[in-house]
């Protein structure tokens, strides 16, 4: 075989051997990646076991050390053509003859005893198959493949701790059940009431709120201290709701319009039902008036000279109270009573109309949120009731009682300590005596002012007071104690080349005795410095 | 250029007469063989050789065997601590003529091929320094004048580790010169019945004559050409490098006991005596089991131990042991 061909067939051959090198460490890796899988599974599974909490995502848990091992397997894999040629003459027992002749081939300068060698190495290499080269560990391999099937089934087929150890989620008792149904119906009827009559959308995020905690009252495992809590979540949504619906100003404006209206014995109709706050009637007799002083022949404004003067305080009053709407249909009416305006005193009086009706309107929701919150505070006296706690507060024992804080909050109940819904004292002795636990027997800590006679004091460094112990600075506290191990070195060396020189020893002796001092001489940097 | 034909030939030869020779030393010389062959290839390198080993194990009677079976010139010097320089490398003297009186160069025992320093650690410091100039430069300079030395020149020393009292162990310059530093153990039981059998026969074996100098000349050369390829190049380099304490690649044996490690000399030995031994081996290329087999000859006398290594009584060779392990794998 001639060098060149020789040199083609051992390229070819470490070129297969490389592939399949690679192919068999992929698939070796992919077992073991398996294998690293389903060990991380089964640690995962045992964490929860041991914990009985979810681990970390199992995603990131299994696929991360399998894809780790595939890739560490893969990077090994891949070796050069010199490491495949070194496996090679291993696996063969070749002595380095392939891995010489691909050295051998590459050179440019080649004389007979490289092509001798190439040669030499081809016809070795000869008939060998790749798989003698690099044969399949289908012992190992299925071994580690078997392990991790086993490993797979165990982690997919066993619950995991956290599905093992589940507690059953508890119905959420009836009284909870019926006042979660019973507060979804009544709020739902606030909503529509003041879709109809509001347009604010805070209002009606906090009503959706409050309906959604509703709902979440039906859910499972709602146990009563959790309802409890979830009436006290609603009732604040709703007191949200009732400030953001504020009608005192405008209440205080209605009222003053109705005493200006009383004044006149023709306006008398519209102002009397308004000051009854019967907005809805003050408003249809508001509109009758505007017809009638809309009539030139009625003479409203000569007659009405009173309620233009109010007529104008009302408007600077609402302009103050920011009601723009108020106030455009005051100042109206007053300017058209001044000027003897009829069909502006019409207008001024419809608007004025609308404006009541539309504060009608909002004192009704106003009025179903007011019930709404009063029906939520007897809910949370009948959970507290169920639980033995004061209906009032909520608390057991009672933390309003004397306190004027339960008040209006169970329904007139007062305080009832343990008291049944069936009112029926229990004539027998209690099993639960001095068994209920507390988490604050003491109270609060007092909050007394801690600092309270607190002085600064500062001291004076004029003059040092007499002290017992003397401290005397020395030149020894800055020197070393202890000797430096090349003084001592170069001292007992200077002894032992006098002795050398000056006594009678055997020549032997001597070079034992330099070959001592050679061996404990110093370091270079321990040697002392020349001066 | 040679041919391939050529190349192929003077290999076979080279191999054939090896094996000639080791047969004819160990018709004389029994067991050993490790050392026998270990010798054999520094001859053929022209490479100097130190033989450590008690008295009476065949040390001299190995060199001189060898002189005989390559027809080559021996001198043998025995050392003693009143040994001169000139007493080895020879000296001018006066001689009566008849043209008068006139000064002739009188050659001492280094002008051999073979050198016998026979228990070379008794001379002084002075003497055993000068051999460096012949083991390295292969000449001697005489009254101010250079003479070369006959090739191939090979120096064979020996000497005795246990008697201390009295002898001069050889400065590290001097050790690095010699490539192989090789000891001669104690024979096995086979061995010393061989021995005495031999020894005390009436008829003591005839040496033949394998090969002439100029012979060996041509097979130092031909085994010069045996390439070596780049990764185990590397090998050796990073061999002799890991000898060293201040190493990042060294171990940790060498770390604690070792004070210097081998000079480039060290990787020189290894490879020429690799390449030899790969044409015995029938290959045309040096493989690292090739280094490995040389490797304790080689390295033991170049690693200096410090006096940790000293005190333990720590072997260089086991040092060396670590160190193929470590490069192994």
């Amino acid at each position: 075989m001639s060098p060149s061909a020789s040199s083609a067939l051992i390229y070819d051959l470490v070129r297969r051997v490389r592939l399949r090198t690679f192919l068999l460490r992929a698939l070796e890796g992919f077992l073991w990646a398996v294998l690293a899988a389903g060990v991380a599974r089964l640690a995962l599974l045992l964490w929860e076991w041991g914990t009985g909490t979810p681990g970390p995502s199992g995603v990131v848990v299994i696929l991360g050390p399998a894809l780790i091992v595939w890739i560490a397997f893969i990077s090994i894999g891949w070796t050069t053509r010199s490491g495949t040629a070194r496996t090679v003459d291993q696996n063969l027992g070749l002595k380095d003859r392939t891995l010489s002749a691909l050295d051998f081939s590459q050179r440019h300068e080649r004389g007979a005893i490289h092509d001798l060698q190439i040669q030499d190495a081809a016809g070795h290499l000869s008939g060998v198959r790749v798989r003698q080269v690099v044969p399949w560990g289908w012992k190992r391999d299925g071994g580690v493949a078997c392990a991790a099937l086993l490993l797979l089934f165990f982690g997919t087929f066993v619950p995991s701790g956290t599905e093992a150890n589940a507690i059953p989620v508890p119905p959420s008792p009836p009284v909870v059940v019926d006042i979660a149904e019973q507060l979804d119906q009544q709020l739902e009827e606030l909503a529509e009431e003041l879709s109809e009559n509001e347009d604010s959308a805070e209002i009606k995020d906090q009503i959706e709120k409050a309906r959604e905690l509703a709902k979440s009252l039906e859910e499972p495992g709602t146990d009563l201290e959790k309802a409890l809590e979830t009436i006290g979540k609603m009732r604040s949504s709703l007191e949200s709701a009732a400030r953001e619906l504020d009608l005192t100003a405008q209440d205080a404006l209605m009222m003053a319009l109705a005493d200006a209206l009383n004044q006149s014995p023709h306006t008398q109709p519209a102002g009397l039902p308004l000051s009854k706050r019967n907005f809805k009637e003050a408003a249809a007799n508001m509109d009758r008036l505007a017809e009638e002083a809309g009539n030139p022949e009625s003479k409203f404004p000569e007659r009405s000279k009173e309620l233009g003067k109010k007529a104008q305080e009302l408007a600077q009053q609402a302009q103050k109270a920011g009601n723009e709407s108020m106030q455009s249909a005051m100042q109206e009416l007053s300017d058209a009573i001044k000027d003897g305006d009829s069909s502006g005193c019409k207008s001024g009086l419809q608007k004025q109309s609308k404006q009541t009706k539309r504060h009608g309107q909002r004192a009704d929701a106003m009025k179903g949120l007011q019930s709404q919150l009063q029906k939520l505070g007897q809910c949370r006296s009948k959970l507290a009731g169920s639980m033995g706690r004061c209906q009032g507060c909520g608390q057991s024992p009672c933390q309003g009682a004397g306190k004027g804080q339960c008040e209006g909050q169970s329904n007139g109940e007062g305080n009832s300590f343990n008291q049944s819904p069936t009112d029926k004292v229990s004539q027998k002795e209690s099993n639960s005596a001095g068994m209920e636990k507390h988490t604050n027997p003491y109270g609060d800590g007092s909050d007394l002012d801690a600092l309270r006679n607190r002085e600064e004091i500062t001291a004076s460094s004029k003059n040092f007071g007499t002290s017992e112990i003397t401290i005397e600075l020395a030149p020894e506290m800055e020197q070393f104690a202890s000797r430096e191990y090349r003084e001592v070195y170069s001292r007992y060396k200077k002894l032992s080349d006098e002795a050398l020189e000056h006594e009678a020893l055997p020549l032997g002796y001597q070079e034992i005795i330099k070959r001592y001092f050679e061996g404990i001489r110093p370091h270079r940097d321990e040697l002392p410095e020349k001066e | 250029m040679a041919t391939t034909k050529e190349l192929q030939s003077d290999l076979e030869e080279l191999q054939k007469t090896f094996q000639q020779l080791r047969e004819e030393v160990e018709r004389i010389i029994v067991g050993h063989e490790s050392v026998v062959e270990d010798v054999l290839i520094a001859l053929l390198i022209g490479e100097h050789v130190l033989l450590e080993g008690v008295p009476g194990l065949g040390k001299t009677l190995l060199v001189r065997t060898l002189s005989q079976v390559a027809d080559i010139s021996f001198g043998r010097i025995q050392f003693t601590p009143d040994l001169m320089p000139a007493d080895i490398t020879g000296t001018n003297i006066v001689l009566d003529t008849e043209g008068g009186r006139q000064f002739a160069l009188q050659k001492g025992p280094l002008f051999a091929n073979i050198v016998l320093a026979d228990e070379i650690n008794r001379a002084t410091p002075k003497t055993q320094s000068a051999l460096l100039e012949a083991m390295q430069e292969r000449s001697v300079t005489i009254a101010g004048e250079t003479h070369r030395l006959i090739e191939p020149f090979l120096v064979l020393a020996t000497q005795n580790p246990l008697e201390m009292e009295g002898t001069y162990p050889l400065p590290e310059a001097q050790l690095d010169r010699f490539f192989y530093k090789l000891l001669v153990e104690y024979p096995s039981t086979d061995e010393l019945h061989g021995i005495l059998k031999r020894t005390t026969e009436d008829d003591l074996p005839k040496i033949n004559q394998i090969c002439t100098s100029d012979q060996l000349n041509r097979m130092k050369k031909t085994v010069r050409k045996i390439p070596v390829a780049e990764e185990v190049m590397k090998q050796v380099v990073q061999l002799v490098l890991a000898t060293h304490p201040e190493s990042e690649i060294t171990t940790d044996s060498v770390r604690q006991y070792v004070r210097y490690g081998s000079s480039p000399r060290g990787g020189q030995a290894l490879i020429q005596g690799a390449k030899l031994k790969a044409v015995l081996d029938g290959r045309y290329h040096v493989a690292w089991q090739d280094i490995a087999a040389l490797l304790k000859p080689s390295l033991r006398h170049r690693i200096m131990l410090n006096f940790e290594g000293q005190a333990n009584n720590v072997s260089p060779d086991r040092i060396l042991d670590d160190l193929a392990r470590e490069l192994e794998s």
